[in-house]
């Protein structure tokens, strides 16, 4: 506990614990539901880690990403259980996140104050949905290609600038070697960092107005 | 501190301090559970080691030149002599560098600070400490064979 005191000395950092932590006192009324937002962050945590540790022999090119997770699946020791970590958390976060705006909604806690909640959460619910559909084709098996061919398309049924928009996702005209480096970099580095800023504004936000009560109280 | 407090109060903290120590109890099995796959994902791949027994064809290194391959995962030189097959440690002794057969002057030459080797190793000149590791080999067939 000394190294805690010599740093608590200078940064008192044990009234920021206590008063944020510790002591940080929310209202008697909640319930599960209020914890769906902490446990979609728990899992965006745990998708950064193992996400790292599959950088580590997953390779991003066309020639050899399905033949690396092969090899993270079958070869390195609890290659299987980082990437299925990694890919049910994609789901569960997804799930998580979707529940927690149902929740918001329904409990009516995205009415003033809140309006800045709802919409940093809305980002980061599309963020979500963005990482998990790169993250989908890096793999390179058959199921991903078809997949981001299909979720492509849908982007090009956007009137007027559809087929341009479509063209920029995929880096050419049909999904392939540059569709997959772009992904790759949206994967894993331009989502997860804007996601991470989002984050913190949205902590930032629910601390200085506190959470909501339950309505009718 | 301690005075003016009831017994209860004293109970409760005392309380406090178990639970507090029984979950940071639980917290590091789970930690150390959860690092342990880590671990051992991140551990070189048995797989990947070098092979400890290396077959080179001959046919490939004509006479007086030398190849560069890996012997229990670390450079070495199989060199095609006039004095007959050698195999080399090709790490410089210095820093490290790999060291290259240079045919014309029959020696090798480490590139980053020129330290110089003979072909058994010895020393010729340069701030190399210590002589490099020459590998015994057998040839038969037409292949050089490292290791056993």
């Amino acid at each position: 506990m000394s190294l805690m005191d010599w740093i608590d000395e200078r940064i008192h950092l044990k009234e920021l614990i206590k008063g944020q932590l510790t002591e940080y006192y929310v209202p008697e009324e909640i319930n599960l539901w209020y914890s769906l937002g902490g446990l979609a962050l728990f899992i965006f945590i745990v998708q950064v880690l193992t996400g790292i540790l599959l950088l580590v022999y997953y390779i991003p090119h066309t020639d050899f990403a399905y033949d690396s997770i092969q090899r993270i699946m079958t070869q390195v020791p609890y290659g299987w259980l980082i990437r299925l970590v990694h890919a049910v958390g994609a789901t569960m976060m997804i799930a998580a996140v979707t529940l927690h705006m149902v929740s918001v909604l329904f409990m009516g806690s995205y009415k003033k104050p809140r309006e800045l909640h709802w919409m940093s959460g809305f980002l980061l619910m599309l963020l979500t949905l963005g990482i998990a559909l790169s993250g989908y084709l890096l793999p390179w098996s058959q199921l991903s290609y078809w997949g981001t061919t299909v979720a492509t398309n849908a982007a090009g049924t956007v009137p007027w600038i559809g087929p341009e928009l479509n063209r920029f996702l995929r880096g050419q005209e049909i999904v392939g070697g540059p569709t997959l480096s772009r992904f790759y970099a949206m994967h894993v580095a331009l989502i997860p960092a804007t996601m991470v800023l989002l984050v913190a504004l949205h902590l930032f936000l629910i601390r200085r107005t506190g959470i909501s009560d339950p309505p009718g109280r | 501190m301690g005075e003016g407090r009831s017994e209860q109060e004293i109970l409760l903290e005392s309380r406090r301090k178990f639970l507090g120590q029984c979950l940071a109890v639980l917290g590091a099995t789970a930690l150390g559970g959860a690092l342990y796959p880590v671990v051992q994902y991140l551990r070189p791949l048995e797989a990947d080691k070098a092979a400890r027994k290396v077959e080179v064809d001959l046919g490939e290194i004509p006479m007086g030149t030398a190849k560069t391959i890996l012997y229990r995962g670390l450079p070495t030189l199989v060199i095609n002599a006039t004095e007959g097959v050698v195999a080399i440690s090709a790490v410089c002794t210095h820093l490290g560098c790999i060291v290259k057969w240079q045919e014309e002057r029959k020696m090798l030459f480490c590139p980053c600070h020129a330290a110089r080797f003979a072909l058994d190793g010895r020393v010729l000149g340069g701030p190399a400490p210590a002589p490099l590791e020459v590998h015994p080999v057998t040839v038969a067939g037409g292949k050089v064979m490292l290791g056993a």
